[in-house]
């Protein structure tokens, strides 16, 4: 009697569906989009994008503001099956620049493990990951983001993910290509950190494998705890095709390279239209006193230094949340930052107070919908080495679908 | 449409006479909770609504054939055949790293980026219980906390949730915490829908 009605619903199901599609499938002409549009449901589409105005302020010199399509992000998907995935971020930068960001991947082996290879972000903190202007409050990302965590910070290699319901734990761990930190001169320095040497899967090299892991914990309301680790050292281009006998060859290559050890911690927690954040990160670079001396331009040694630090704690509240009428989200913030790229350097070096940076940022953003927001903020930035703050005004949209 | 599959499965419903005792034999395959679940439903309804009163026993209602891509399925709580609740589980599609699907998300579609669930409802439809069963999702794994779930008990359709509003937003996680709104105000639309017909 059950496979009878199960019959009789397929049936009138199939019924009432095909009579549905029927309406509206009635053109002979589809063109790519249509077709697109119309698909088993296999691909997925989304995108990202950020608008930006910053016009520095408050200064005898003047400047002039700088409106910037800063990233306009097209993702795409396909689900091979229940188990299998590919993922892929295809990004265009400052308009002209066009990058690959994510292109992965992903099969579940089981529940709670599942392999992923190819280019991926690295899971270092909050916004390497959570990238997209609707995720996190002002204009541009947070500054330590950008240079003690180099997002989008992103390389081929491979590992495990899952997520464990019991325990309330998410991990990643995997082996990644690590920085190019030598390719006929050094990448890396004490203004911008690691940032220059990252190779972001563009026929990228590889001398020295590293690792990379992240520990979320999500087991308690409106709370994630994540504790992240990278590892290993950087790869150079001098160590293709030296005779593995040739000491004076690898010494020299051996300079050419530094090992890193960056950890980070991050939380972040809403209840009710209450939203904090924080970050720190911690970074271990060895091998920098070599690496400084080996990469001197013009008898002037490089300024790479050999601890870095970082963090923000950041408040946010949705002003609108109890007001029934209000069809948008108000949310004023303030964020406090402060990074210092040579919070340790080797001996040979003074360390340059100008790369330890206070930076205040305040403003608000205005969620018109899940997808859609307006910001704008004030950010004040002072390095040590300065007697007062620069003022930046910021304004932007911000857009996820 | 909404309407239409209250008809079917209602029309099923007539058809199948009565609904099947829990484990009966291999007949109830059609209607059953799959069995990676079955003893987890088992023993949240258990432990939910006690053994003092007696033993509660699960009758499947039957399953949505078509639905919102979920393979809906819902059964009765009765004790000491006094009917006591309703229990549903289902799987929600949410969308992945790379977006939102492109396409309609009815049944037999493979997605990798979901996760199954169950809500125990109250005698009157409201929700007493949800529990997450199985997340397969790359992001938004933050709604499976208890604490977070608890925002949905009493819900019982008559007011609107959403999110940021009467429920918490999560940062990281508004696809997943959009589409489980969507569903348990769905599900708790067409359970009403069936039990005033």
């Amino acid at each position: 009697m059950q496979k009878t009605a199960t019959l009789i619903i397929a049936l009138l199901t199939t019924l009432i569906s095909t009579a549905q599609e029927s309406g509206h499938s009635n053109s002979l002409y589809n063109n790519s989009a249509d077709n697109l549009l119309a698909s088993d449901g296999r691909l997925t589409i989304g995108g990202y994008a950020q608008i930006d105005y910053n016009q520095p302020f408050g200064s005898d010199t003047r400047y002039n503001g700088k409106l910037d399509i800063h990233r306009l992000v097209m993702l795409f998907g396909y689900n091979f099956s229940e188990r299998t995935s590919f993922v892929t971020e295809i990004e265009f930068e400052h308009v002209t620049e066009v990058y690959v960001e994510q292109a992965f991947l992903q099969h579940r082996i089981t529940d709670g493990i599942n392999f992923r290879g190819g280019l991926m972000l690295i899971p270092m903190g909050i916004i390497n990951e959570f990238h997209e202007p609707t995720t996190y409050n002002g204009v541009e990302r947070p500054v330590i983001d950008s240079y003690l965590a180099p997002t989008t910070w992103r390389e081929i290699g491979f590992g495990f993910t899952g997520v464990l319901l019991a325990p309330s734990i998410k991990y990643q761990a995997y082996l990644v290509n690590g920085f190019n930190s030598y390719n006929g001169s050094g990448t890396l320095n004490g203004s911008s950190g690691l940032r220059k040497g990252r190779q972001k899967g563009a026929e990228s090299f590889i001398s020295h494998p590293n690792f990379t892991f992240k520990t979320e914990y999500f087991g308690i309301r409106g709370l994630n705890l994540g504790v992240s680790g990278y590892f290993g050292k950087t790869s150079s281009s001098l160590f293709n095709g030296i005779s593995r006998e040739d000491e004076a060859a690898l010494a020299r290559a051996d300079s050419s390279i530094v090992g890193i050890a960056m950890t980070g911690l991050d939380g972040r927690f809403t209840r009710g239209g209450l939203s904090l954040r924080g970050q720190l990160y911690y970074t271990i670079i060895s091998n920098s006193d070599r690496y400084n001396s080996f990469t001197s331009e013009t008898g002037i040694s490089n300024d790479l230094g050999s601890q870095m630090t970082g963090y923000y704690i950041e408040a946010s509240y949705n002003l609108f949340r109890s007001i029934e009428a209000a069809d948008y989200e108000l949310i004023p913030f303030i964020r406090y930052s402060n990074y210092n790229t040579h919070h340790r350097v080797d001996e040979s070096l003074t360390a340059n107070n100008s790369y330890h940076k206070t930076i205040i940022t305040t403003g608000a953003g205005i969620r018109l919908s899940n997808g859609a927001v307006i910001k704008c903020d004030i950010q004040l930035t002072k390095p040590e080495s300065a007697g007062s703050f620069s003022k930046t005004f910021n304004a932007g949209i911000g857009i996820m679908f | 449409m909404a309407k239409n599959l209250i008809i079917i499965m209602t029309l099923a419903l007539l058809h199948s006479g009565a609904a099947v005792s829990f484990g009966n034999n291999s007949e109830t395959d059609s209607y059953c909770f799959p069995d990676a679940y079955v003893k987890r439903i088992e023993k949240e309804v258990t432990s939910h609504f006690g053994k003092k009163e007696g033993v509660p026993v699960i009758e499947y209602i039957g399953n949505m054939i078509s639905g919102g891509g979920s393979g809906d399925r819902f059964a009765v709580i009765k004790i000491n055949g006094e009917k006591k609740g309703f229990i549903y589980s289902g799987r929600v599609f949410t969308c992945s790293a790379s977006g939102c699907s492109t396409g309609k998300g009815e049944n037999g579609i493979q997605r990798s980026e979901y996760f199954d669930y169950m809500i125990i409802f109250g005698e009157s439809v409201s929700v007493e219980k949800i529990n997450i069963l199985s997340y397969q999702a790359t992001h938004g794994m933050e709604i499976t906390s208890r604490g977070w779930l608890k925002q949905f008990t009493g819900y019982n359709g008559d007011k609107k949730i959403e999110s940021g509003r009467n429920i918490d937003a999560i940062s990281g996680a508004t696809r997943s915490v959009e589409s489980i709104i969507s569903d348990i105000s769905r599900v708790t639309d067409l359970l009403k829908g069936i039990e005033s017909l």
